[in-house]
């Protein structure tokens, strides 16, 4: 049976002491926060450990949720954003908890796949090396803006700054991103990539 | 709100580990609650230790800075009332001096003795009657120090040795 509790009322529930409610949320954007770990990592187990220290994470920083139009999802893509950026100390952080997860099943080869979607891939990667150059906030924010498409409100929101700011550095680092990704990754013609760095898609 | 990266063919959470990671959240979020408790009732306890043991190590290093000192001036001696300071920060004292006719000056050879017979007068008596004919006898305190004020006179002080540490005054060398 599915929750259809808003995810405000699930995490008053779980942070008053009804775990499941967590687990409810768990299973709402657990698929959504893999994905995203995905993306940057390639690889099946990575991304399942990704996950688990997302949700981890966001249990330890409970008191600082940000709840934005009833969705927790804004705050856990950003969570997520930060156990990418420091995957390391994460790791190290949630160790035990991992160590106890059972092994990985072997995965299916997914070369072909990749292949196939090599653009789209490529694209994607140069954004996140592009953004490598730019300041912690400003990684953020292109991540919650053009990866996400998150409205600058939300991100605002979740970021605790004024939509102002968001706005004026989104500017300034889509200029820094557009800069660093190679010609030739960037098409001629109207792509998605292009334009969200364009800012067509605010 | 579709990601970047959403691609229709990305592989999916295996279930085992789904399973397993829904498991440890829930697991880790029950039992954090009585972790984080003892946690910092430990800490509590810890800072309070550390509390105690600075507090302790000031103390030692206040008393190690005040290094003894010799005295250099005997025209005086400070005979004070106790080794705590008042409200206005000064200590409750008498002064004393005795006449070297040799020198035309003050001489405290004996410290000590000069504020035994302060002490014995009731001159650091508080209740002493100053008009009575005669101050009769007063309590000597059984532990006299000698400390050493900034100017290099002897200041007798009540009690027994690390006092004048505790005084915030030099002991004598």
């Amino acid at each position: 049976m599915v929750d259809e509790r808003d995810d405000a009322a699930l995490w008053l529930e779980a942070t008053a002491g009804t775990e499941r409610s967590f687990g409810v949320i768990f299973d709402r954007y657990r698929a959504r926060v893999f994905r995203k770990a995905y993306s940057r990592l390639k690889d099946v187990p990575d991304a399942e450990d990704v996950v688990a220290m997302v949700f981890l994470e966001a249990w330890r920083k409970r008191d600082t949720v940000r709840i934005v139009d009833g969705s927790v999802l804004p705050w856990l893509l950003s969570v997520t954003s930060n156990v990418l950026l420091n995957h390391d100390r994460s790791t190290r952080r949630w160790r035990r908890l991992l160590a106890a997860l059972p092994e990985p099943e072997q995965q299916s080869d997914h070369a072909d796949e990749v292949l196939d979607r090599f653009d789209h891939s490529a694209r994607l990667q140069a954004v996140y090396e592009a953004m490598s150059a730019l300041s912690r906030q400003e990684r953020s924010i292109i991540d919650l803006c053009v990866v996400e498409e998150l409205s600058a409100a939300t991100v605002a929101a979740v970021l605790d700054i004024p939509v102002g700011t968001v706005k004026s550095k989104l500017h300034r680092a889509r200029e820094k991103i557009r800069r660093r990704i190679p010609s030739h990754l960037m098409p001629e013609g109207r792509s998605e990539l292009t334009a969200r760095l364009d800012g067509a898609s605010q | 709100m579709t990601p970047l990266y959403d691609d229709d063919n990305m592989p999916a959470m295996t279930d085992a580990r789904t399973d397993a990671i829904r498991d440890t959240l829930l697991d880790h979020a029950r039992t954090e609650r009585s972790r984080r408790r003892l946690t910092l009732r430990r800490r509590l306890a810890i800072w309070g230790g550390i509390g105690v043991l600075v507090i302790g190590g000031a103390a030692t290093a206040a008393t190690a800075i005040v290094q003894a000192q010799r005295v250099t001036n005997s025209d005086i001696v400070y005979c004070l009332a106790s080794a705590h300071r008042g409200g206005d920060g000064q200590f409750r004292y008498a002064a004393a001096t005795l006449h070297n006719e040799a020198t035309d000056s003050g001489a405290v050879a004996d410290p000590i003795g000069v504020c035994q017979d302060m002490w014995r007068r009731g001159a650091l008596d508080e209740n002493t009657d100053q008009l009575a004919a005669t101050p009769g006898v007063h309590a000597v305190p059984a532990h006299l120090q000698v400390c050493v004020m900034d100017d290099g006179s002897p200041a007798v002080v009540p009690g027994r040795a690390g006092i004048c540490q505790a005084a915030g005054l030099a002991p004598q060398r």
